[in-house]
């Protein structure tokens, strides 16, 4: 979570001349916050579990985006309220991974066909299950997972550079790695899909 | 158009964002490769059935509402009070009016998604004809004007102007179709604010960096542009806005303001400063504090005078769980009237800024104050601290007050005044001796008994670290302990590897934008891309060659140093290709001291396994492992290898494959992660026990000789370590540890970078002081460190 500057112009005590602003009723506050709650709580709730793939965690995670958002809101001045808001959650989420993180001398380790059963799917066919978009997405890392949840979430690629901090090139240049390598694990046992770079 | 610069372009086919005529070109390339086909339209599937999986995701409503526990504690909170300046009303209603407005903005935006509970269409207080509809909408106004005696941040920039703080910068850009025009920036010690004129509501669309002459740079807070009025989203009426950036250090003269705008060319605008007025004022004090009744102890105290704004930093940690009183609703904290207050003797003092961030235990907080004289008391009341959840209690408000008490002609020497309730027992101070003070990490002070060991910093310490945006950035650190570590390279994208290049004053990286590696040369900070495609390119020890490992990660090459900066195409040899049809990858090189022999790690469906090659082929693998390996290094002479599992540590003979168990005794069969491995240039082997499997856990060093023997913990409780290495000078243990993040704990001011110039429990001089630890790199470098190198010159 980033320091951010609040503006807390609290009470002072002993103070002369300088006069602290009064109360919106809380009634109108609420009312206001909790119309973004209920309209953001899904598709952010979703889009977590596409980053954990577990959906407690995901629900905690939202919580805590809302919480940021919260505090963020009276100073901050949106006007991509979508986009800024899954950036709130994208920190969150990376944050949670920087928290969670193995130590490993490898930064990607392959799961033993998880999720991949090629007994089932007949040549030729390609059965969606989520198990194995989940296994796929699980050996990507964070940033290139977000990337690829946000840009199926409908945003941008500039909007995606803001999400996660970086330079409109580098997010490009990440979307398309990321892109490419999601492509080479869940496509990995495709009898029919063997395009290479050369 | 080549198979590889169309691939390059799908994406970009695919969202749409390929304009012409390159999009003819990749279409028509499409049509008639089935290759490059057959990847498009694995692109175009793969992002459908990421769509498929979020619509499809389960999710949970939120249960807790933390968000509700703040508008109902905080009773003096300006939560939304800028909604309400100046009691008006009206301007309530035109902001909030501003704020559900973006609400249906935003769900427009949102593509892709199916209807479900809660989304796009469920709320209907949208239009501004709503008025009546609801209490919350006052009629239509314009914006408001503020209350006279408002003052931040106008007042402070007047009064910096005053001190002739104020610096015109009046250059008008236009970005993302809004003319802009910069008008000043103006500078306090702990604060610097760029004032900006824009039509319409905020914030820039556009990232500002603060750059100064290092090459440090601060990013201007995305989104948080602070305004003096609410604003009235419809009016074209150009407004005033400031953007936030700490404070500049007084010897500044020169800054550039980076505006990064999308795909065009940043803008940069240098602004000559002139800080001399801030130069008068006293260096930042660092103040230390205790407290005996509440569990809480304050430390970490900063007190920065500026001329017109005093900023204090502050840090609360949880020291006695069992002496918080924890409650509930902080709107009924017992005895307590506010969160924070301020009082200054016989001066008048606001507080215009605040804030706090709560980790997991502990709060960092910040407040800034105007009006704060020279001389006299000031005192901070902190009535209660947000510490999270704690324990079995649901509550997380934990009820002070807490009173810190600074005499402002002497804050070092500080001292308490005896009141009723309880405070923070003392307040003494480390003076600074240099222009940045480096406090020291231990808590004892440091010992003025005669040091036998030298605690001096060998030269040529490099790592990676945040930058202020948080991009993991190239740093190196002087050889002066107490001077901030120099940002040598402030990367697009996360720095995620690198090589300094032996004998030389360049270092190959690879950022994990685009997996490319690049040349960086320390001293000019100019980069070029190596002339090889690699995804790793490492020296050998003595600089005359390089490994490369290539782009898709299944070939290993060597080529003579010459390679690096080739015209045309440089010559390398291939000395190991993986067996394709196993998908494995290789990385993670490393070289043996002779540079005869290369170890990497190989990874396959199966798990991981660490290969030894030689240098050049045709010995071909010397050494496979069986299993997984968490961390290896060579022995001194190249003919061992020790590597840990995670569990235990073994050491190979490579001339025979003979393995031995060395793990000690004491972290046998237990839950520690065993990592870091390493093996001295005087045959000991060391490794550091984490407590648990993540990267936080508190770490202690093992050392043993390398037939296993005389192992024992030669420095325990070293926080949470991510990197470590052996001083370089011969004969030294010192050691530097870079530390990660610890749950909870924000990238604040602490630092991540520590050096120990000796193993602190000594084992042969166990009655003579050690020198303590010192951090580096306080207040300029965060948390997590990571890949330390030592590299001479």
């Amino acid at each position: 979570m980033d320091r951010g500057l609040v503006d807390g112009k609290r009470q002072s005590g002993g103070v002369e001349g300088w006069r602290g602003p009064k109360q919106v009723p809380a009634a109108d506050a609420a009312t206001a916050f909790e119309s973004i709650v209920t309209t953001y709580e899904a598709p952010i709730s979703r889009y977590l579990y596409g980053m954990t793939g577990d959906a407690e965690l995901a629900r905690d995670l939202t919580q805590e985006t809302f919480l940021s958002a919260y505090r963020a809101l009276p100073t901050t001045e949106i006007t991509n309220l979508a986009g800024w808001l899954y950036r709130i959650a994208t920190n969150h989420a990376l944050s949670h991974f920087r928290r969670k993180r193995l130590i490993s001398w490898v930064p990607l380790s392959r799961l033993t066909d998880a999720g991949h059963d090629p007994s089932v799917a007949g040549h030729g066919e390609w059965v969606v299950t989520s198990a194995a978009i989940e296994a796929a997405l699980t050996q990507l890392d964070p940033k290139d997972r977000a990337c690829l949840l946000l840009k199926a979430s409908g945003f941008s690629s500039d909007e995606i550079a803001e999400q996660l901090g970086c330079s409109p090139g580098a997010a490009r240049t990440r979307l398309f790695r990321a892109r490419e390598a999601f492509r080479q694990i869940y496509h990995r046992d495709d009898p029919d899909d063997e395009a290479e770079v050369r | 158009m080549e198979c590889r610069e169309v691939r390059r372009l799908l994406p970009a086919l695919l969202d749409g964002e390929l304009p012409q005529p390159a999009r003819d070109e990749v279409e028509a390339h499409l049509a008639h490769c089935r290759d490059c086909r057959r990847v498009y339209d694995d692109y175009r599937r793969d992002q459908q059935v990421l769509s498929y999986h979020l619509r499809t995701a389960p999710w949970l409503p939120v249960t807790k509402r933390p968000w509700e526990q703040e508008r109902a504690g905080r009773a003096q909170s300006s939560r939304w009070s800028w909604l309400a300046s100046g009691g008006n009303k009206v301007a309530a209603g035109v902001a909030l009016l501003a704020l559900l407005a973006l609400i249906t903005g935003g769900a427009l935006a949102l593509r892709g998604m199916s209807n479900g509970p809660g989304e796009p269409g469920t709320v209907a207080l949208m239009t501004s004809t709503a008025a009546g509809a609801s209490t919350m909408l006052g009629p239509e106004t314009t914006s408001a004007t503020l209350p006279a005696n408002a003052s931040y941040p106008a007042q402070i920039i007047a009064e910096l102007s005053a001190h002739g703080l104020a610096f015109k910068i009046n250059k008008q850009a236009t970005i993302d179709g809004k003319k802009v025009t910069f008008d000043r920036l103006i500078v306090d010690r702990s604060v610097t604010y760029l004032e900006y004129t824009m039509p319409g509501a905020g914030p820039l669309p556009a990232a500002v960096n603060l750059v100064d002459a290092s090459g440090a740079s601060e990013l201007g807070r995305y989104g948080s542009t602070l305004t003096a009025k609410p604003v009235d989203p419809t009016s074209p009426t150009p407004i005033e806005h400031w953007m936030v950036f700490p404070g500049l250090d007084p010897s500044t003269k020169q800054v550039t303001l980076s505006i990064d705008r999308g795909p065009l060319v940043p803008l940069d605008i240098p602004v000559t400063v002139n800080l001399a007025p801030l130069r008068d004022m006293p260096e930042p004090v660092q103040l230390r504090a205790e407290d005996s009744s509440k569990g809480i102890d304050l430390t970490g105290l900063t007190l920065t005078r500026g001329l017109v704004v005093t900023r204090l930093d502050w840090k609360a940690t949880i020291s006695d769980q069992n002496r918080l009183q924890l409650v509930d609703q902080p709107v009924h904290v017992p005895n307590v009237e506010e969160e924070m207050s301020v009082h200054a003797s016989g001066a008048s003092v606001s507080m215009v800024n605040s804030g706090e961030t709560t980790g997991a235990s502990d709060v960092e907080g910040m407040a800034e104050f105007i009006g704060v004289p020279a001389k006299g008391t000031l005192t901070l009341t902190i009535g209660w601290l947000d510490v999270g959840q704690r324990g079995g209690a649901s509550g997380h408000i934990a009820v002070g007050p807490w009173t810190l008490t600074i005499d402002l002609s002497n804050p070092g020497n500080a001292q308490p005044q005896p009141t009723a309730t309880p405070r923070i027992a003392e307040v003494t101070s480390t003076p600074a001796a240099t222009p940045v003070s480096t406090p020291t990490v231990a808590a004892t002070p440091t010992a003025t008994a005669p040091v036998t060991v030298s605690s001096a910093l060998p030269a040529g310490l490099y790592f990676v670290a945040p930058a202020k945006d948080g991009v993991q950035s190239f740093w190196e650190q002087p050889q002066d302990k107490s001077s901030a570590p120099k940002l040598i390279l402030h990367p697009d994208a996360d720095i995620d590897a690198y090589w300094p290049v032996p004998g030389s004053n360049r270092v190959i990286f690879r950022q994990s934008g685009d997996g490319q590696v690049y040349l960086l040369n320390v001293d000019s900070h100019q980069t070029q891309r190596v002339a090889v495609d690699a995804a790793e390119a490492v020296p050998s020890p003595d600089g005359s060659q390089i490994a490369y490992i290539s782009p898709n990660q299944q070939t290993l090459s060597i080529g003579s140093a010459d390679t690096l900066t080739a015209n045309g195409t440089p010559q390398i040899s291939s000395i190991y290709v993986v067996d394709n049809s196993q998908s494995e990858t290789i990385h993670g090189l490393h070289w043996s001291p002779s540079g005869k022999q290369l170890m990497f790690q190989l990874s396959q469906i199966a798990g991981n396994t660490v290969e030894v090659v030689t240098n050049p082929e045709p010995n071909g693998v010397v050494w496979q492992s069986k299993g997984d390996v968490m961390s290896a290094a060579f022995s001194p002479d190249g003919t061992q290898l020790v590597y840990s599992t995670g569990s235990a540590i073994v050491k190979v003979n490579l001339a025979d494959g003979k393995e031995t168990d060395l793990t000690p005794d004491g972290v046998k069969g237990g839950q520690q992660a065993l990592l870091n491995v390493t093996w001295r240039p005087d045959d000991r082997i060391g490794f550091i026990a984490h407590q648990d499997q993540t990267v936080y856990s508190p770490a202690d060093l093992w050392l043993m000789k390398s037939d296993g023997s005389q192992a024992w913990k030669a420095h325990p409780g070293l926080g949470a370590v991510l990197d470590f290495r052996w001083s370089p000078r011969p004969g030294s243990d010192g050691f530097v540890v870079g530390l990660s993040q610890a749950p909870g704990e924000s990238t604040s001011q602490a630092s991540g970078l520590i050096w120990y110039p000796a193993l602190h429990s000594g084992e042969k001089n166990q009655q003579q002081p050690q020198p303590d630890p010192v951090t580096l790199g306080q207040g300029a470098v965060g948390q997590p460190v990571d890949k330390l190198e030592w590299a001479g010159k």
